[in-house]
């Protein structure tokens, strides 16, 4: 089966500079007395993993173990510092919503900026408008400026968008509690009606039951290494256990 | 730096030679001994050279260039611009309509005057009393073999450069083509906001200029008297251009900065965003034009067929625009003084740009050489030609104007590229 996703061998650092120097004069000078050194962070430790044609990959790990990292590079935000990433399909990162929103415009124009944003065109953006209306259910709402919008709304907008315009790979980060809960389930729902077309999807949670109810395949990360990687019982249960020692409430 | 493969130093090689080929051969005219050898010296008693009523004529056998005209003889108190007629075949008459004011340089004994122009025959108008024994005729392109390769050399070795990185233009095209619909959606999301609750609207865009070229016109005509015809079009064609390059360079600064919310969440190519500075400014100076053509109505500037050929040095200057706005956003990112020191540098470039005083202040002065590293010098002057005297610009022009182009954007774009993995850690 052909692979929607590869990671070889990846390695993340950030350099962390013990000053942030932005200005010319103090990098000069700094230069001078030789005091820029770096600290670095590996977020990433040669992580190599397949995600194969409409898989559910889930993400697990504490926090900072690099699940937001590995997201932010499959979705090319992030270029890693060495390794190659591998992707085939167009990319629907769900990892803030709404990326790009201008709060001067009206909602319906901003439902084509935001297209655009994900590199779909106006033509594609109108066919969908319906049923991104539809599914946002801001129909009295769409000539208003989205600056008078309440942040319900405006996620709900920004998830109707980002998951109409039928990508090929979704990427979801902890977005799933979007809403009253009856927009969550809808979004649940739609997720599972994606998957189920054939949709990738790499979902990050921190809710495991969330993951246990998606997911094909989960990987266990912890501080940027892989720790375990395989069914998703198997490894959910791994992880509640090791949580459990580390917090025993 | 990545190594540079034996393949690529080949091929850079291979381009350097043809620019130098290019540059030496193509451009390649007759020395200037063969020139004098072909069309001797016009003497007085010749055929070639004759006194007429108020000046001289020169009649030569075919159409050539001349660059300056060296008299000798009794020629003494020229005025700073002698009135010089020229035709381009040998039947035409002498007409208003080709005529130029000749610089006067006088340089030991001999008066030089700078033509610039293609003729068969020539009418130089000298003051009474003014006794040519001889002319020697200067067919030289001036320095165009140097122009030809400097620009071809610098635009090839670049060209090489880019090429070592081993990029598909295809993969890159079809990215560009996903994502222009983009471009042109933060466009026009600029547009609507600009003009957003303000009565006039779009029409500000126009009303602006307009203003602006009144004010600069009450102000610089009245108070310093410069002798420039049309001059509240001469002053608004030079703004046009200079305002675009300042607007893009200006607001493209900050452009990678100010998108930091958006590549924080989303991987967009990160050249869009000057790209989208670089096209609202473009967009802003197209309905500008219609400023200029109220104000060439109000001054009756005769129309000229050049006029309609404006685009030419509007598009150098969008690709010399977005080059340095590459350039500078990228720097943007890493140091912040980048905008500050931006700032100071356009109120310098402003007063080393013939914008609103007359060009010849700058070329009569030590400053002179200015002017021919400005960019922005060769794009004002080339639309101040085509509109105002309905000249088209000469090769050197071009080349000069394309070669500045170049050498921005694929510095630019190899600045940009350097650092363009880097830009998420730091916005």
């Amino acid at each position: 089966m052909e692979n929607a996703i590869e990671l070889h061998d990846i390695v993340m650092k950030f350099h962390m500079a013990n000053q942030k120097i932005d200005s010319f004069k103090e990098f000069i000078i700094k230069m001078a007395k030789r005091q820029i050194n770096f600290a670095d962070f590996t977020a990433l430790d040669h992580v190599s993993f397949n995600v194969a044609k409409g898989e559910v990959l889930g993400l697990v790990g504490l926090n900072g173990s690099g699940k937001s990292t590995t997201l932010k590079i499959i979705s090319g935000i992030l270029k890693p510092t060495s390794g190659k990433v591998i992707t085939n399909g167009t990319i629907s990162p769900l990892i803030e919503l709404g990326a790009g929103f201008a709060p001067d415009l009206t909602a319906r124009e901003n439902v084509l900026l935001n297209g655009a944003v994900l590199g779909f065109g106006k033509k594609e953006m109108l066919a969908k408008m319906d049923e991104i209306i539809e599914f946002s259910e801001l129909d009295k709402f769409m000539d208003t400026q989205i600056k008078n919008f309440s942040s319900g709304m405006l996620a709900r907008l920004g998830f109707s968008i980002a998951t109409n315009v039928s990508p090929e790979i979704l990427i979801v980060d902890e977005i799933l509690g979007v809403g009253d809960f009856l927009f969550q389930q809808k979004c649940e729902e739609r997720i599972n009606r994606m998957m189920s077309g054939g949709t990738t999807v790499v979902v990050v949670s921190h809710t495991i039951e969330q993951i246990e109810r998606l997911c094909d395949r989960v990987v266990w990360l912890d501080h940027g290494k892989i720790v375990m990687m395989g069914p998703t019982q198997v490894v959910c249960d791994a992880y509640k256990q090791t949580s459990r020692t580390f917090n025993p409430d | 730096m990545k190594i540079i493969k034996p393949v690529t130093v080949v091929l850079i090689a291979a381009i350097l030679g043809l620019g130098i080929w290019f540059g030496l051969v193509q451009f390649n005219l007759p020395t200037i001994e063969n020139l004098i050898k072909k069309y001797p010296t016009a003497t007085a008693d010749g055929e070639l050279l004759a006194h007429v009523e108020n000046g001289i004529e020169i009649r030569l056998s075919e159409k050539t260039y001349l660059n300056d005209l060296c008299l000798n003889g009794s020629v003494k108190d020229l005025p700073k611009t002698v009135c010089v007629y020229y035709t381009e075949t040998a039947e035409e008459p002498f007409s208003e309509r080709k005529r130029l004011d000749a610089v006067v340089t006088t340089k030991n004994s001999d008066v030089l005057l700078t033509v610039e122009k293609e003729a068969v025959a020539v009418r130089v108008e000298l003051p009474e009393g003014a006794e040519v024994s001889s002319v020697l005729i200067n067919p030289r392109r001036p320095h165009i073999r140097i122009y030809a390769v400097v620009g071809c050399t610098v635009f090839a070795a670049l060209c090489g450069l880019l090429l070592s990185f081993r990029f598909s233009f295809k993969a890159y095209f079809q990215k560009f083509k996903r994502y222009f619909p983009l471009v042109q959606n933060l466009v026009s999301r600029d547009l609507k906001v600009k003009y957003r609750r303000s009565v006039l609207g779009y029409l500000w865009s126009v009303l602006n200029p307009l203003l602006m070229a009144r004010v600069i016109h009450a102000v610089f005509s009245r108070m310093f008297r410069f002798n420039i015809p049309y001059y509240a079009t001469y002053y608004l064609v030079g703004a046009q251009i200079f305002n675009f390059v300042i607007d893009c360079t200006s607001t493209g600064v900050m452009s990678v900065i100010d998108a930091a919310p958006l590549i924080k969440k989303v991987y967009i190519p990160k050249y869009i965003f000057p790209m989208q500075k670089c096209a609202f400014a473009f967009v802003n100076m197209l309905f500008s034009i219609v400023a200029v053509l109220v104000v060439m109505l109000i001054q009756r500037v005769p129309f000229h067929w050049t006029i309609l050929f404006f685009f030419l040095p509007m598009l150098y200057a969008l690709v010399f625009a977005y080059g340095m706005g590459l350039i500078l956003s990228s720097l943007a990112v890493f140091f912040r003084d980048t905008q500050y020191l931006y700032m100071v540098f356009t109120q310098i470039w402003m007063y080393l740009t013939p914008i609103f005083y007359p060009e010849e202040v700058l070329l009569n002065s030590k400053l002179s050489f200015i002017l021919k590293i400005n960019p922005l010098y060769y794009y004002t002057h080339m639309l101040r030609g085509m509109v105002i005297n309905g000249s088209m610009p000469s090769l050197n022009e071009h080349v000069m104007g394309i070669s500045f182009a170049m050498l921005a954007l694929i510095f630019g774009i190899l600045i940009f590229r350097r650092l363009q993995d880097r830009f998420i850690l730091y916005v």
